[in-house]
């Protein structure tokens, strides 16, 4: 079982972005049989580290991008423990996207990621998706969420046209706009169900809905 | 609200952005000048934006921001004694345009665009400019892994002509990064619009305008409301 300095250490090494560490702190947890989830939650409480550096100008750009490779590499690692871990066939559709007229995907890869985890279907629709594209989809697929994600400004404008295009042909599912600067505003401008600022939030938010 | 008495108005401006701005600066206008920098923290923003409102002298009656919306940095501000006077865009991107309505038709053609002026190309943290940073902290194949990410999904890079007087210099720095970094180069022309209505009026419709003892909302960059 890992102690609080093991913990420590990995957290450390991912806020630090020493991929290298991190990689190795993991092979030898999962050796150990650690539980996946904690290891997880390290990673996320380093990545989360890694976000306030970039918020003190202590990281640039590429030290939130160098921490979300690290999480991928991680991912990898920890998958088939993880999958595994969780028993049964898949019990969730969800739809993803980031919205037209974004082409940013940094978090909802990482939501993609997390949820395919937990056995959950995952349907990435990409970047830049048009709401009638959401919606077309959706009628294919059948999903039971709808997760819209976007970071720039113009992104909350086509959540609102995909929210309001669903609402308009009257097809019934949870709505979840998901980026780090949405606020509460915003949410109320989309007219989605449910907002969300972190991928770790999402898919707690997710897992919830599906229960 | 025609008649800009100039004396008693104050510019907050982005470095990035005061750079276009200060050819049409009145001389009688006061003006303060926040870093880049604080645009990667909304919040560290938020503060000096309102740390600028509250120090403006006495006889300031209106503060004009050359900023957008900018990842909300400028939602929730307080105009105290003053009435706030703000370019109802999202970013600076349509400030150099010349307007919101180009900008929007700029971002629907070409979503995956990184925009560059001089200004940014002067004070700005691109990821262009982060490449030879990283280069030197993880080597070359990491560097690149890390930009790669960056601009995975971006196609152009856009070089907006403002009116400075160093174009080709500018330009050609704009040019190699796009060639560097396999991105398709295209130039766009900008425009003064914004800046000259203003710093000079009239505040349309374009403006938001922020009467004493209010504070702004996301929705009054959103004519559609709620």
């Amino acid at each position: 079982m890992s102690t609080m300095k093991t913990q420590s250490q990995l957290i450390s090494a991912i806020a630090d972005l020493n991929e290298e560490l991190a990689l190795k702190l993991i092979r030898e947890r999962l050796a150990e049989n650690d539980d996946p989830l904690t290891l997880i939650a390290n990673c996320q409480k380093g990545l989360q580290r890694v976000g306030e550096r970039y918020a003190q100008h202590k990281y640039y750009l590429s030290g939130l991008i160098m921490g979300g490779e690290i999480f991928y590499e991680v991912m990898e690692l920890i998958r088939p423990a993880m999958e595994s871990r969780i028993s049964g066939t898949s019990s969730g559709k969800i739809l993803l996207g980031t919205v037209e007229s974004d082409i940013h995907d940094l978090g909802k890869n990482i939501v993609k990621l997390l949820l395919s985890c937990y056995k959950l279907t995952v349907y990435d629709l990409g970047v830049d998706v048009p709401p009638e594209e959401f919606l077309r989809q959706a009628k294919e697929l059948q999903p039971d969420i709808l997760g819209l994600s976007g970071l720039v400004t113009n992104a909350y404008d086509s959540m609102r046209e995909t929210v309001g295009l669903f609402r308009q042909e009257g097809y019934q599912i949870p709505i979840v706009i998901g980026g780090s600067q949405l606020s509460r505003e915003v949410f109320q401008y989309t007219g989605a169900d449910y907002w969300v600022t972190k991928a770790d939030a999402g898919v707690k938010l997710i897992l919830r809905l599906l229960k | 609200m025609d008649q800009v008495n100039l004396q008693r108005c104050k510019l907050i401006a982005c470095a990035a952005v005061v750079e276009e701005m200060l050819p049409f600066i009145p001389s009688c206008m006061s003006y303060e000048v926040l870093d880049f920098g604080l645009h990667t923290n909304p919040k560290s923003l938020k503060g000096a934006l309102q740390s600028a409102i509250n120090s403006s002298a006495p006889d300031i009656e209106t503060v004009l921001l050359g900023y957008g919306l900018c990842s909300q940095a400028v939602v929730g501000l307080r105009s105290g004694s003053r009435t706030l006077v703000i370019p109802r865009v999202d970013d600076c991107v349509a400030i150099f345009l010349g307007s919101a309505a180009e900008y929007h038709k700029q971002h629907r053609s070409v979503p995956g665009t990184y925009y560059l002026t001089r200004g940014w190309i002067e004070f700005g943290d691109t990821p262009f400019s982060e490449y030879d940073i990283l280069v030197k902290r993880y080597g070359e194949q990491v560097a690149q892994r890390i930009i790669n990410q960056i601009l995975k999904n971006y196609t152009r890079l856009a070089f907006i002509k403002t009116g400075n007087n160093e174009l080709e210099h500018y330009r050609e720095r704009a040019r190699s990064m796009a060639e560097r970094f396999s991105l398709r180069y295209e130039e766009i022309q900008g425009s003064d619009a914004v800046i000259k209505k203003m710093l000079f009026g009239p505040w349309n419709d374009e403006f938001i305008i922020i009467p004493p003892g209010k504070t702004t909302s996301f929705f009054d960059f959103r004519k559609n409301g709620p």
